[in-house]
């Protein structure tokens, strides 16, 4: 019967609440869901742990209905799917999900696999970067949602993006110390930009009510802003920047810096998956027939598959789940698919205009001093993988981490595999798209040794133990 | 490089592996006009991805020869290519916590000296004090001072530059698309165009040498395999010598590289010739994880961070195909190593120059004899880390 298909759903954001709450409600019973997260939510509608109070307006702000809507939609579900919090899946081999928890690894077998896995802070190194003091944007958001702490005493914000007036913003709101807020961004951007967001004025105004807010706070704006430099010894001690063509030095203790959001898509690379270069995003979407489906029995939703935002994810979920339930002979109604597509090209054309005002700065990466570290786990620095490129003359990234090392460490390129492809490109004039990307492995994160061995061959296990037993017996060898 | 004119040359090297890329640098060396061709970038298959391990320790008696041969050219291998390799002596020990492997062991230290490798059997109790990082109590080791390990990343890199230097042709990004023989020459025609003719043609094809040689009407048993690693996260230095052991039939090999990151390897992963990738297949992982928590206890609590495969040739006795074609006057095969070829690249680069330009070589290969198998072969033992 179609609707015993082990469906497995990676993540609990709004893309993964959606896709499960779909596929509960058209029938499907054997369902697991896999979250990394202690809770449902995503990182947008985030929860507050165990103990903490704070009502959803001061959390979400103008987004506690959306973000309630979908708590509840994922609570219903409560009991009736395998839903695993706290875990992470770090591979997926022939047919099954490899999952690690705090009491070990373990393997979920599937018929469908619905990845919606999300997306993370999209960095460009700049001299200080790796501070301590310097954080993400996303993480400095997460530091306020999660356990309401600010980053620093005295915050910058910097980078470009929504987020970069939001989070300036919520923390403001919440009574930290935003200094300024600076954005590679210039104003003529944002003026091209906004005509084409103009198509959903509400969510336009929105944006432009969060600087207001900052300017009436006298809050430092900056836009059209070149960063040069974070400053400090141990820590942060303040950030250099020019703009309008004069250099200036503002003091802070700490950093958020992003400059928009990158797919985690290695999981739906390593399921196979082909992956698409956006040009106006230069950045490496995963391809889907338009409706989520990716591979065989594989499905991509949200910001896992390409950045489109919180209410893209959400619809894109259940427009995956819809596409799944097709597949196994249980299709849903026609006319919820046509909202949905009507919904999502309005986002899209919205998303455009977002895209279009908070350009991505790319021409920076090209010139990064030497000195400054472009793979933070490896400690390489631009120096360094340029000699490499210089040396070796690499045809694509992959073969430039083999030979360099950026790329190799705890956070698997995730972090500088981006910039690594730009400087390549920007060093050797090859277009980014024809210098490739890193490709996805598993494990995606680092697994500890000590709960992998527990799924060790049995004759393995049973040959160390013998080895093990015998300690007392030999003591004549 | 686009060219529509047939270009003439000495020797034409099919494979941008370890094996062909040393082989084009001593032939260079020697005055040889060589042209190498890759399909992809030079050292990117099982040269590029193993373990890089520099072993003598353990090698089936017909390798050794070979194995020593290239362990001196190792020993000042910064010297011959003027980069880094990354390369390090710091010594391997094979460890024995059954009698009988202890039995064998010691059976293969006799042998290996009359071959000059420079074996230490050391007891328990040396192996202990000689390596307290090691978790298991064991019977003894096998200890090979000479042995140590290299960046299997840049060697191969390093010596195609080397090899430049000396005016060889290395063309990567470029298959070939046939290989002929027309009575007194090889005429070769890439995917770019290139045509080159010469009358010495190497195979160097690695898992690929079968379906070359079968250009030739030549059939080779080759068969593909996946050595698979592991690599934890970097700590301190701990592991001072590479350690091999055996579980259950199957090598579990380990080093810690200079920059902390301690490397596994326990395979087979799974190869395809015709993707050219190979995967890592979970569960050696947890079986590597398994008997590295008792080796190696202090990575319990820590995280491994990369896993990967690399394809290989495998030959039935895992000994190369390393010598003269039979059929084809000219044509000399050097693939099939079987997962431990990386160690012997400079000693099969020698090897191939040798028989190339003066027509026989010094070392001893006959044990690679590459129609060994026509014949009903000799059992042999090798051991695949």
């Amino acid at each position: 019967m179609a609707g015993n298909d082990r469906i497995v759903v990676v993540g609990s954001g709004p893309a993964g609440s959606r896709a499960a709450e779909t596929l509960y409600r058209a029938g499907c019973r054997n369902l697991t869901l896999i979250s990394e997260a202690p809770a449902s939510g995503g990182q947008i509608y985030r929860r507050q742990p165990a103990g903490f109070k704070r009502p959803p307006a001061s959390l979400y702000g103008d987004d506690a209905a959306k973000a309630l809507r979908l708590h509840d939609a994922f609570d219903a579900l409560a009991g009736e799917i395998d839903y695993r919090p706290n875990t992470l899946v770090w591979n997926i081999f022939e047919g099954a999900v490899h999952t690690s928890d705090a009491s070990g690894t373990d393997r979920v077998e599937f018929d469908r696999l619905v990845l919606s896995t999300g997306a993370m802070d999209r960095i460009i190194p700049i001299p200080g970067w790796t501070l301590p003091g310097v954080f993400t944007l996303g993480g400095s958001q997460i530091a306020l949602k999660n356990q309401a702490c600010s980053i620093g005493r005295a915050v910058v914000f910097a980078g470009t993006g929504p987020l970069l007036y939001l989070v300036a913003y919520q923390y403001a709101k919440a009574g930290a110390n935003v200094v300024a807020v600076l954005d590679s961004a210039s104003y003529a951007d944002k003026v091209r930009g906004a005509a084409r967001m103009a198509r959903m004025p509400r969510m336009l105004l929105r944006g432009l009510a969060y600087r207001r807010y900052l300017s009436r706070k006298r809050i430092m704006l900056r836009e059209g802003v070149r960063l040069r430099s974070i400053e400090g010894g141990d820590s942060v001690q303040g950030i250099h920047f020019s703009a309008g063509g004069r250099d200036a030095f503002v003091p802070c203790d700490a950093v958020g810096l992003g400059f928009g959001l990158s797919p985690e898509m290695q999981l739906a690379e390593i399921a196979g998956c082909r992956t698409r270069f956006d040009a106006d995003n230069r950045q490496w979407v995963v391809a889907h027939d338009g409706q989520g489906r990716a591979g065989d029995g594989i499905y991509v939703a949200g910001d896992g598959s390409a950045i489109g935002g919180a209410d893209v994810a959400e619809l894109a979920g259940e427009r995956a789940a819809l596409a799944l339930l097709a597949d196994i002979g249980l299709p849903g109604p026609k006319a919820r698919l046509r909202q949905i597509e009507r919904d999502l090209g309005q986002l899209a054309a919205f998303r455009k205009g977002v895209e279009t005002s908070f350009p991505f700065p790319a021409g920076w990466i090209g010139e990064a001093p030497d000195e400054t570290i472009l793979c933070r786990c490896e400690n390489v620095t631009f120096g360094e993988v340029r000699a490499a490129i210089d040396r070796f003359e690499p045809q694509e990234v992959n073969r430039l981490k083999a030979l360099a090392r950026p790329g190799m460490g705890r956070c698997q390129g995730r972090v500088c595999g981006p910039v690594l492809a730009e400087l390549l490109s920007a060093t050797t004039g090859k277009a980014l798209d024809q210098v490739g990307k890193l490709r996805g492995q598993g494990p995606v994160k680092p697994i500890s040794y000590g709960r992998t061995c527990g799924q060790a061959d049995p004759q393995v296990d049973a040959w160390m133990r013998a080895g093990e037993k015998r300690d007392g017996d030999d003591q004549g060898f | 490089m686009a060219m529509t004119r047939v270009f003439e040359t000495d020797v034409i090297i099919i494979g941008g592996g370890i094996a062909g890329v040393c082989s084009a640098y001593y032939l260079a060396r020697r005055g040889a006009r060589v042209s190498l061709f890759e399909r992809g970038a030079v050292g990117t298959q099982a040269s590029g991805v193993n373990f890089g391990g520099l072993r003598t320790n353990g090698r089936a008696e017909p390798e050794l020869p070979l194995s020593l041969r290239a362990r001196r050219q190792w020993q000042k291998i910064e010297a011959l290519v003027g980069d880094s390799c990354e390369t390090e002596i710091t010594g391997h020990v094979e460890i024995c916590d059954r009698p009988e492997h202890l039995a064998a062991v010691e059976q293969w230290s006799v042998m290996a000296e009359h071959h000059g490798v420079g074996v230490q059997m050391l007891t328990g109790a040396e192996v202990a004090r000689r390596f307290p990082w090691i978790g298991t109590k064991v019977l003894g080791g096998c200890f090979v001072a000479g042995d140590g390990a290299a960046n299997p990343r840049l060697v191969t890199p390093v010596f195609a530059i080397a090899a430049r230097r000396l005016g060889a042709g290395i063309y990567e990004y470029d298959a070939v698309r046939t290989a002929r023989h027309d009575g007194t020459c090889f005429q070769i025609e890439t995917e770019s165009g290139t045509k080159a003719r010469a009358p010495i043609l190497i195979n160097a094809a690695g898992a690929w040498g079968a379906r070359l040689a079968a250009q030739f009407s030549e059939i080779f048993p080759l068969d593909v395999m996946a050595p698979q690693m592991v690599v934890s996260e970097p700590f301190p230095r701990m592991v001072t010598s590479t350690v091999d052991y055996p579980v259950n039939g199957r090598f579990f090999y380990a080093r810690q590289i200079g920059r902390g990151n301690l490397l596994f390897g326990r395979g087979p992963g799974r190869a395809d010739l015709d993707t050219g990738r190979a995967k890592y297949v979970p569960q050696n992982l947890f079986d590597a994880s398994r008997i590295a928590v008792d080796v190696l206890p202090f990575l319990r609590g820590r995280n491994f961070i990369r896993s990967w495969a690399g394809v290989e040739g495998k030959s039935p006795d895992s000994l190369p195909f390393l010598g003269r074609s039979r059929a084809v006057g000219g044509l000399i095969h050097a693939f099939g190593f079987s997962g431990h070829g990386f160690q012997l690249g400079p000693g099969i680069g020698e090897v191939v120059a040798e028989l190339v330009l003066d027509g026989r070589t010094s070392t001893q290969i006959e044990g690679f004899d590459p129609y060994r198998f026509e014949v009903p072969s000799k059992p042999m033992q090798a051991q695949t880390a």
